[in-house]
């Protein structure tokens, strides 16, 4: 915004010429009064003057003799010298008269002008003997009676505009017999006042003058040049900003130069800052772009959702870092046992640093499980790498788990992670030791644990970004709050979903500071799982590796594998199948296994196993015995459909 | 499977090691035929054995009819044992 701006200089100059304009006109009133008074009183004692001079001059004559004749000798010659006086004292008027208070009336005898012309008409307008009416002012009386002291008669009438003045005119007895009046007018007095007031005031104008204009060059060189110098730098400040890394060329030791060296000051001030803002935006743009660049590494390692639903299971994670890059981590991968594995850690500390430290520490974990360790196994390898080397002494709290889908169970470890909750018809905390975070100590001694989901359960792998989100009072959000949000689910993304909806419910849109991640796995239900083999008998050596994996340990594995031996030996022996195929299945606490094969249709349940003596056993006969002995068979034909039924082992 | 043959005066000691199953039953069979003519007595030293199925029965059953009854089973571990009881061996087999 700009606005229009007055320059000082010319302020300056405005305010001095009106105070030089109220000084002048408050002297000259001043001096004009002192001169009118002046003048006044010096006008009134020339009256005065020349108002007695001629009384005296009239006494000395014989007044009765002027009176004889206005061409009479005594008259003319008293004429004579009235005139004489009357230009003497510079008077306009002098008039000898008789003025006669009971009448009203004025007897004049005789006139006198200074100006000839006008003497010429007054000798005649007011000569010898005309009587003209008029009022006698108290100045009249009071000379007519021999006191003088009393006030200039003012008079403005058709001889002019004039100050009077009157004297009595004896006789030899001092008895008053006439008044001599004379006129002074006031115009040639006020003229003569301007001209010495003039006088006086045009010397003290132009020295007033001179002092302005010395002050005004005094005040440009030393105070308003410097400040528009500096106001300039101001204002191209950013457009100039090298240039004005010279000095002001300010040189004086007032105010002004002090006010240069702050300016200086404050641009090498401003220039410094800004060079090390500048330094540091460039800076911090860089730590953006990188963090940026993290940030994506980091969601390709650690991904914001999974989702997997296999044969056994359904497994769902969630990651939502707090800040750009996190610290949290998790995976969740098959391994080629068929198990699955899935884990859960929390980095200490936030940024690239944490992130970095989490990318090596996951890398190795997965690497050893990918490698076939257990959970205990593989953290306690890591926790050794690590302690090995760990400058920055950063640690991690994670939780391992292998999930077998085919029994349910589960073989893990915690390395001071949260504990996860295991979900069933009531969710509850998982049993296992705290353990210690790797990184720490060595010889963590982490060991596994094994625990077994039942058939609609899973497991919840958290980190304490979610127990510890808060709402808008600081409170934690809490286990408690977490065990019942996820009541009653069965599917891996229902729960995480229904854990997440419940947080930020919670939460209310307040920022979280913590990273937040869940990782869920259900066991599921119903499901039965098929394998395929050829009729041979080289396949028993898989078969019995599915059979040890499924059953859980709830069965003797061997005894189920016994029975399955003999009924798999009987389909390659006589069937003349193409194929067979192999389903498992946990119904209730029960395991069934059921053979299909295309085949000739046969069912071995209608062959009674014969009393036969010992010695014809070895032609075979044992092996229907034993299945019937092991398990509770059942067969349906077309295609040959064998299911045996296993309990669980006696305690 | 393995089979460890010790042979004291004329009586042979079969030690079987692992499991004795459909795949594995044909090396006992041949480890009977190769018995040498002189062993009048058999014993299975069943200790390390692990598992056994109809096929490995059947062999127990031949190796009894070759030595006319003469076969000893020893040391013989109780889930073997049960499947011994299922199929009614116990009755029959000179178990020590």
């Amino acid at each position: 915004m700009k606005t229009k701006t007055h320059s000082l200089l010319k302020k300056s100059v405005i305010f001095f010429c009106i105070i030089i304009v109220i000084a002048l006109f408050a002297s000259g009133i001043s001096s004009y009064f002192y001169n009118v008074a002046h003048i006044k009183k010096n006008s009134a004692s020339q009256a005065k003057a020349g108002a007695a001079a001629a009384a005296e001059v009239i006494e000395e004559e014989d007044f009765n003799a002027i009176q004889q004749s206005a061409t009479g000798e005594p008259y003319i010659k008293a004429r004579k010298i009235l005139k004489s006086i009357c230009q003497s004292f510079d008077l306009e008027y002098l008039y000898l008269y008789v003025p006669d208070a009971e009448n009203g009336s004025v007897r004049y005898i005789m006139t006198v002008a200074s100006d000839e012309e006008k003497d010429a008409v007054i000798a005649t307008e007011r000569g010898l003997n005309v009587t003209v009416s008029a009022t006698i002012s108290s100045q009249e009386m009071s000379a007519w009676e021999g006191n003088y002291d009393y006030s200039i008669y003012e008079e403005n009438n058709s001889y002019g505009h004039v100050y009077s003045w009157f004297y009595a005119v004896k006789n030899s007895e001092g008895t008053s017999v006439a008044l001599i009046g004379c006129d002074y007018r006031i115009d040639r007095l006020t003229s003569q006042v301007v001209e010495e007031t003039l006088l006086i005031l045009l010397p003290m104008c132009i020295a007033l003058g001179f002092i302005v204009v010395l002050f005004i060059i005094f005040m440009n060189k030393k105070v308003f040049a410097p400040i528009k110098l500096i106001s300039s730098r101001m204002n191209s400040f950013i457009d100039e900003r090298q240039k004005n890394l010279q000095p002001l060329a300010i040189h004086s030791d007032d105010e002004i130069q002090g006010i240069a060296n702050s300016f200086e000051k404050m641009s090498n001030d401003i220039n410094t800052y800004i060079e090390t803002n500048q330094k540091l935006l460039t800076e911090s743009v860089q730590a953006k772009v990188q963090m940026d660049v993290a940030s994506r590494i980091q969601c390709g390692i650690v991904p914001v959702e999974l989702n997997q639903k296999e044969e056994g299971y359904t497994l769902y994670g969630f990651a939502k870092p707090a800040k750009e890059v996190g610290g949290d981590f998790y995976d969740a991968f098959p391994l080629a046992n068929g198990q699955v594995c899935l884990f859960i850690g929390d980095v200490s500390g936030k940024g690239i640093g944490a992130a970095l430290f989490m990318v090596m520490v996951k890398t190795m974990l997965k690497d050893g499980l990918l490698s076939g360790l257990s959970p205990a196994t593989a953290l306690n390898t890591v926790n050794d790498t690590i302690c090995r080397s760990n400058p920055e002494g950063m640690f991690a709290t994670i939780f391992v788990a292998l999930y077998n889908p085919a029994n349910g169970e589960l073989t893990y470890a915690n390395a001071g992670h949260t504990k996860p909750v295991l979900l069933g018809d009531i969710p509850a905390p998982l049993q296992v030791e705290s353990g210690v975070a790797v990184g720490l100590f060595e010889d963590a001694g982490i060991t596994d644990c094994t625990a077994r989901l039942c058939q609609t359960g899973g497991i919840l792998l958290y980190t304490d970004g979610v127990t510890e989100a808060i709402d808008r009072n600081k409170k934690f959000y809490g286990e408690t709050r977490l065990l019942a949000s996820v009541k009653g689910v069965q599917l891996a993304k229902d729960c995480v979903e229904k854990l997440n909806g419940s947080v930020a419910a919670f939460a209310g849109g307040c920022e979280q500071f913590d990273d937040y991640t869940v990782l869920a796995l259900f066991r599921q239900t119903g499901g039965e799982q098929k394998y395929t083999f050829a009729p041979v008998l080289s396949e028993l050596e898989r078969l019995r590796q599915i059979l040890f994996q499924v059953a859980n340990e709830t069965f003797d594995k061997k005894k189920v594998y016994l029975a399955c031996e003999e009924v798999f030996v009987n389909i390659v022996s006589y069937a003349k199948a193409n194929q067979i195929e192999v389903r498992v299945k946990e119904v209730g606490d029960h395991l069934r296994v059921t053979f299909v094969d295309d085949g000739l249709t046969f069912n071995p349940l209608q062959e009674q196993p014969s009393k036969k003596s010992f010695n014809e056993f070895q032609s075979g006969g044992m092996g229907l015995t034993l299945i019937a002995k092991l398990s509770t068979p059942s067969y349906t034909p077309n295609p040959n459909t064998l299911t045996l039924t296993f309990t669980p082992k006696k305690a | 499977m393995t089979i460890q043959k010790t042979l004291v005066n004329n009586t042979a000691t079969l030690k079987l090691e692992g499991w004795l199953d459909t795949q594995t039953a044909p090396m006992l069979g041949n480890a009977l035929q190769e018995l040498e003519s002189s062993v009048t007595a058999l014993v299975f030293d069943f200790s390390e054995l692990e598992y056994i199925s109809s096929a490995g029965l059947r062999q127990i059953v031949a190796a009894h009819k070759k030595m006319n009854g003469n076969l000893t089973l020893q040391n013989v571990p109780d889930e073997i044992m049960d499947v011994f009881r299922m199929t009614g061996f116990d009755k029959h087999l000179n178990i020590v």
